[in-house]
C-alpha cells in the first residue's frame, strides 16, 4: 500500500517542481514585492537626503510676523535677511537676489500655514521649500529649549521595553508577540491556497485526461488519494521552505541597510508551541487537501471543480470577518466558536496556540476534534471519489451521496 | 477448457438510481480463451467489467477472478484497457509508462526494460521521450496498449478495445491479443462490432437490457440458429421483401435469413426473377452481425 502511494506521491511532485513555471509563480511576487520595496525604501532615503543636503539654496529671505524664527537657525545659509512683507520678498526672489522667500504669518502656531517662494532649480525644489519652511520653523521653536541634548531627545525616538503580563503570568513583549502568530498564519495560508489550486488541478485532470479508471484497475482509491496529498504536502512544503530562505536572506541583506521594526532576537517560541502549531497546520491541510480531492472527483471538468471549491474555501478564510474580535479576545466566546467550526477550526487554534492562548485540556480536546474532522474529510472525500470519478459528464448530487452513506 | 474458469460471475445484478441496468446475470470465462462479451451501446457491459473489478460494487451477486473477489493488490495478473480511456498528455512517454508499470507491481527496471521492447516492437522508440500531447492520436492508441499489456498480464480485460482504432492499429492490436493468447493469456473483451468478435473470440456473452440472451461456443451459438442462411454474391440493385427474407446487405455480398416458413429454394428462385444478377450462392449458418440482429429484434 505504502509503495503505491508513494509512487504516485512522486509522480505528483517530479510533475510539478520539475516545471520552471513553479519557481516563477513561488518566488517572483516574494522576489517582486521584495525588490519594489528595496527600490522604494531606497528611493524614498535618497528622497529624503536630497532634500535635507539641498545645497542649491544658498541665499534666503524671512519674513516672519509670528516672532518665532531665530538668527541662529539660519547661519548655515551664506546669505539671509529678514524682510517686511511677502510681496517684496516675492520680488526680491523673482529677480534672482534671493533663492527663497519664507513667510510666518503672526498666528503660525494656530493656523499651521507657512507661504514661500523661491526659485525652481531642480526637481526638489518644492519639496525643499516645504521642509526648510517647517524645519526652520521646528529647530526655532527647539532653540528655546536650551540644552542640544533635549533637543536631540525630542527629535529621535526612545527605545522602550514593554513587558506585559496576565493572570498566567509573564508573556512575550510587544510587537514581537505577533510574529509568530503571523508567520504561522502565513504558511498556512500559503499551504491552503496553493496546495487547494494543486489538488483540485491534480484531480481534474486525472478526470479529464480519462486516465482515472486505468489507475483505479491498478491501485486503490485510497491509495491514489493518499498519494496525490502527499505529492501535493511536498510541494508545498517545497514552496515554504523556499519562500522561507528568501525570506531569511532578504532579512539578512535588508536588515544590515534598514533598521527593521521587529528585534528578532526578543522572539521567544515554547517548544509545545511549535509542536501545537504543526499539528494545526497539517489537520488544516489534510481537511481542505481531502475536501479538494472530493470535489475534484466529484465535478467533471476543472473549471467546474473551481467554482465549486470556491464555497469551501470562502468557509475557511471566514475568521479573516472576525479578525478584530479573536485579536482583543483570543479565548472569547466568537473565538471559541469559530474554534470549532470545521473549515475553520485549524486556523483559530493555529492562531491562538501561536498566541499562548490554549491551556493544555483544550489542547487534547481540540487535537481530538481536528483529527475527528480528518478522518470525518477523509471519509467524505472518498465517498465523492468513489461516486464521481467515474462520471465524465456530470457532477454527482448531494441527493446521491446522501445515499452513499446510507449504503 | 481448463477445469477452473478465471472469472467466475453468479447471479450478479446492479442498479443505479432506480435504473435496474444489470438483472441476474451468471457466466464464466474458462482459462486461456478469448471471450467476446457483446451487446449494443447501453446494455450493461462496461458495467459488469468495471464491477468485476470492483471499481463498482454490485447490489447482489459474486464477480470473482481466481476464485475471488479483485483488488487492486492483485493487479499484476491484470491489464485492463476501458472504454474512456487517455493519457496524461503532458507527460512523457517513457515516463508514463514506466509509472504505470510501476503501479502494476513492476520494478522500475523492468518497467523500461519492457516500455523500451514494445515501443521499438510498434515503431515509437524514437518518440520514447516526446511528451504524449505531441503524438499523432494513432500513436497515443499505440501507448496506451501498450501501458495495458506491460506487465505481460495473465488475464486482459478490454472494454471496447477497438473504439476509435484506425485500421493499422486494429490490426495491430489484434494480432498483439492473438499474440498473447497464445502465450497463455486469457483475453476478455466487450464490443458491438460482430466481425471482430467472430473472428477471434471463442466463445461468446451477449447481453441485452442487462440479461443474458446468448451464451456459449460460437460455432454451437450459430449451429443453434441453423444452417439455412444464404450467402449470395450478386451485382446489381438488390430486392427488398420482407415476406420471404432478413437480409444484411453489402455492395457485393448480401446475407439472408429466410423468414419462418420460408424455405431458401424459395428465396433464391424469388432473386434470380429479380433483375439482380446472382455470381453465386452458399447455404451456411448465420454470422454473429445477423445473429445479433435476431436477437436485438426479440423479448429476451
Amino acid at each position: 500500500m505504502f509503495k503505491n502511494i508513494f509512487i504516485v506521491a512522486k509522480r505528483e511532485y517530479l510533475k510539478v517542481v520539475k516545471k520552471l513555471t513553479f519557481w516563477l509563480t513561488t518566488l517572483f511576487f516574494p522576489v517582486f514585492i521584495i525588490i519594489v520595496s528595496l527600490v522604494s525604501g531606497l528611493s524614498g532615503e535618497k528622497f529624503e537626503q536630497n532634500i535635507e543636503n539641498n545645497d542649491a539654496i544658498e541665499s534666503i529671505l524671512i519674513v516672519d510676523k509670528s516672532g518665532i524664527i531665530i538668527e541662529d537657525v539660519l547661519t548655515s545659509f551664506k546669505q539671509y535677511s529678514f524682510g517686511d512683507n511677502l510681496e517684496e520678498a516675492t520680488t526680491l526672489v523673482q529677480t534672482s537676489q534671493y533663492d527663497i522667500a519664507i513667510y510666518y504669518p503672526e498666528n503660525v502656531l494656530e493656523t499651521k500655514e507657512i507661504k514661500a517662494v523661491e526659485q525652481s532649480k531642480d526637481l526638489f525644489s518644492g519639496a525643499s521649500a516645504t521642509f526648510l519652511s517647517q524645519e526652520i520653523l521646528k529647530q526655532s521653536i527647539l532653540q528655546e529649549l536650551g540644552t542640544d541634548l533635549k533637543i536631540t531627545a525630542i527629535k529621535e525616538n526612545f527605545s522602550v521595553e514593554v513587558t506585559s503580563f496576565n493572570d498566567e503570568g509573564e508573556k512575550q513583549p510587544g510587537f514581537e508577540r505577533f510574529v509568530v502568530p503571523v508567520v504561522s498564519i502565513l504558511i498556512y495560508f500559503i499551504l491552503i491556497m496553493f496546495s487547494t489550486s494543486y489538488l483540485l488541478m491534480s484531480v481534474a485532470e486525472e478526470k479529464e485526461n480519462r486516465m482515472i479508471e486505468i489507475v483505479m484497475s491498478a491501485i486503490k482509491s485510497k491509495e491514489l488519494i493518499w498519494g496525490k496529498i502527499l505529492g501535493q504536502l511536498g510541494i508545498v512544503l517545497t514552496q515554504v521552505a523556499a519562500l522561507f530562505v528568501l525570506a531569511i536572506g532578504s532579512m539578512l541583506i535588508v536588515g544590515s541597510n534598514f533598521n527593521l521594526p521587529i528585534n528578532l532576537a526578543d522572539l521567544s517560541i515554547a517548544p509545545a508551541q511549535i509542536i501545537g502549531g504543526t499539528f494545526y497546520i497539517i489537520c488544516g491541510f489534510l481537511i481542505m487537501a481531502n475536501l479538494m480531492v472530493g470535489v475534484g472527483a466529484a465535478t467533471p471538468t476543472y473549471k467546474e471543480a473551481q467554482s465549486f471549491s470556491s464555497i469551501f474555501i470562502l468557509l475557511s478564510i471566514i475568521p479573516i470577518y472576525f479578525a478584530p474580535i479573536i485579536l482583543s479576545d483570543p479565548s472569547g466566546t466568537v473565538s471559541l466558536i469559530v474554534s470549532y467550526f470545521p473549515l475553520t477550526s485549524s486556523l483559530i487554534l493555529l492562531f491562538r496556540n501561536a498566541l499562548g492562548e490554549i491551556a493544555l485540556w483544550e489542547s487534547i480536546f481540540s487535537g481530538t476534534i481536528l483529527i475527528a474532522y480528518v478522518m470525518a474529510s477523509f471519509y467524505l472525500s472518498f465517498k465523492m471519489f468513489e461516486y464521481g470519478a467515474l462520471e465524465y459528464s456530470k457532477r454527482i448530487s448531494f441527493k446521491r451521496l446522501a445515499k452513499s452513506f446510507k449504503s | 477448457m481448463g477445469k477452473h474458469p478465471i472469472v467466475t460471475i453468479k447471479n450478479f445484478s446492479k442498479s443505479f438510481h432506480s435504473n435496474k441496468v444489470i438483472k441476474d446475470l451468471s457466466f464464466e470465462v474458462q482459462r486461456g480463451e478469448i471471450f467476446a462479451f457483446i451487446g449494443a451501446n447501453g446494455s450493461g457491459k462496461t458495467t459488469t467489467l468495471r464491477t468485476l473489478l470492483n471499481i463498482y460494487h454490485p447490489d447482489e451477486g459474486k464477480l470473482l477472478i481466481n476464485g475471488k473477489t479483485y483488488s487492486p493488490d492483485r493487479t499484476k495478473i491484470i491489464g485492463y484497457l476501458p472504454e474512456e480511456r487517455g493519457l496524461y498528455t503532458t507527460s512523457k512517454v517513457l515516463e508514463t509508462m514506466v509509472y504505470f508499470g510501476q503501479l502494476k507491481g513492476m520494478t522500475k527496471g523492468q518497467a523500461e526494460k519492457e516500455a523500451l521492447i514494445y515501443l521499438k516492437k510498434v515503431e515509437l522508440i524514437n518518440k520514447k521521450d516526446e511528451t504524449i500531447k505531441r503524438l499523432s492520436s494513432g500513436q497515443q492508441q499505440k501507448i496506451q496498449l501498450g501501458m495495458t499489456i506491460l506487465n505481460k498480464p495473465k488475464l486482459l480485460i478490454l472494454d471496447e478495445p477497438t473504439k476509435g482504432l484506425d485500421p493499422v492499429n486494429r490490426e495491430l492490436l489484434i494480432n498483439l491479443l492473438l499474440e498473447l493468447n497464445q502465450k497463455g493469456a486469457t483475453i476478455i473483451f466487450s464490443t458491438h462490432q460482430m466481425e471482430e468478435a467472430e473472428k477471434i473470440a471463442q466463445r461468446i456473452l451477449m447481453i441485452k437490457d442487462g440479461q443474458k440472451a446468448l451464451y456459449g461456443d460460437l460455432s454451437d451459438i450459430k449451429e443453434m440458429f441453423g444452417s439455412n442462411t444464404l450467402y449470395v454474391e450478386y451485382s446489381g440493385q438488390f430486392p427488398e421483401n420482407k415476406k420471404l427474407y432478413q437480409a444484411i446487405v453489402n455492395p457485393k455480398v448480401a446475407e439472408i435469413t429466410p423468414e419462418a416458413g420460408v424455405n431458401t429454394e424459395e428465396v433464391l428462385k424469388y432473386l434470380i426473377n429479380t433483375r439482380i444478377k446472382i455470381h453465386s450462392f452458399k447455404k451456411t449458418t448465420p454470422s454473429l452481425h445477423q445473429i445479433f440482429i435476431r436477437i436485438s429484434k426479440e423479448n429476451v
